[in-house]
């Protein structure tokens, strides 16, 4: 691939495709022995163009491996042969696309109110799926924790329709992306810090009993197993649903207000 | 009343550049070559004046084979801006006197 391409590559990936291919046309004005310098520094003013909370989604990407780099360096029973790796690989593959498509929104998402909407609907979103966690560790699962499980879609739902009437359906489905991300990644690492803090406490009867069943020595390191499992299926399952929630707020709004949004 | 951003020398640079010849289109690498400046210095700051609506950009053709080059010139509140802006060697000043606060 020709450097000219890996420039507007990268632009296009951190939403800036047009400065991608200024950049590029003025590599074919620079002589040989320099482009080298010239595309070092295309690159490296891509990354300072990038918005705070593009910066934000890389230390969310950056923590969520050192949560789980702590957990395998403090519970070295967690690696248990080659699957162990290969889930270390799936989960670094996950956290490196969520970090370069938040950066990517954020960057598209010019109006601050639409990055504001984006932090509040991810912050909605992530506390929504906490108190269904919380709901359901205090006893068994009722109507009213069942209930709570639509808190989260129903967040989602609503600031992908009030993006998409402040704008368009494209830049509701963004805003709604973005704050899906933001809310997978605080939800991970809360979940995940906690569970590296706590030894994956509290040990409730069920986990107790699943660990005498596996035959495993370590009471621990089962339970930290078993919970940072919980929180990748939450990194991976809560942005999903989330978004596809989301996308059909956009839906709604478009046919609803189809003279104030446009594509 | 609202307090006027203040500029780094290199965006005074290149405000003052762009404004010797307002009509003028220019492209990046003139820009580089011109004023001396790493590409890595001069984009962060012709994005951050596009975005802030003091830079305008056009496509221009190019010569055969070569792709369309992006051309930039001052907006009038661009022009404005490089009218108030003080000379460089004020900005490497104060920019100097901030480091020095912002250390001790």
């Amino acid at each position: 691939m020709s450097t000219a391409r890996v420039v507007i590559l990268v632009a296009s990936v951190l939403g800036r495709a047009d400065w991608g291919h200024a950049m590029a046309a003025e590599l074919a004005q620079v002589p040989a022995r320099r482009r080298g310098r010239f595309v070092a520094g295309c690159l490296g003013a891509l990354l300072l163009s990038l918005p705070g909370l593009a910066w934000a989604s890389l230390a969310s990407g950056l923590l969520s491996l050192a949560v789980v780099a702590a957990a395998l360096v403090r519970y070295p029973g967690l690696v248990t042969g080659v699957g162990t790796w290969l889930a270390v690989g799936f989960f670094v593959t996950v956290v490196v696309g969520y970090v370069v498509a938040a950066a990517g929104l954020s960057t598209r998402l010019e109006e601050s109110r639409l990055l504001v909407g984006a932090v509040l609907a991810g912050a909605g979103i992530a506390c929504s799926w906490w108190a269904v966690g919380l709901a359901a560790s205090v006893g068994a699962p009722t109507l009213a924790s069942m209930a709570m499980l639509a808190l989260g879609p129903a967040v989602a739902g609503v600031a992908g329709a009030w993006a998409t009437a402040r704008s368009s359906w494209v830049v509701g489905t963004e805003c709604v992306g973005l704050a899906s991300l933001l809310a997978g990644f605080a939800l991970f690492l809360l979940w995940g810090g906690q569970t590296v803090a706590f030894a994956g406490r509290p040990y409730d009867a069920a986990l107790v009993r699943d660990f005498r069943a596996s035959g495993a020595h370590d009471l621990a390191t089962y339970a930290v197993s078993d919970s940072l499992g919980s929180g990748m299926m939450l990194l991976l399952l809560v942005p999903l649903v989330s978004l596809v929630a989301g996308a059909a707020g956009c839906v709604v709004a478009q046919r609803a207000w189809p003279a104030t949004t446009s594509a | 009343m609202a307090r006027r951003r203040s500029h780094s020398p290199q965006t005074v640079r290149v405000l003052h550049a762009l404004a010797a010849e307002p009509a003028v289109w220019r492209h990046g690498y003139d820009l580089v070559v011109t004023l001396d400046l790493k590409s890595g210095s001069l984009y962060p700051i012709l994005i951050r004046l596009r975005d802030r609506g003091l830079l305008q950009s056009r496509w221009e053709p190019s010569e055969s084979g070569r792709p369309p080059r992006h051309a930039y010139r001052l907006t009038a509140a661009g022009l404005a801006e490089a009218a108030a802006a003080p000379s460089e060697r004020i900005a490497t000043r104060r920019s100097v006197r901030r480091a020095g606060l912002e250390t001790a």
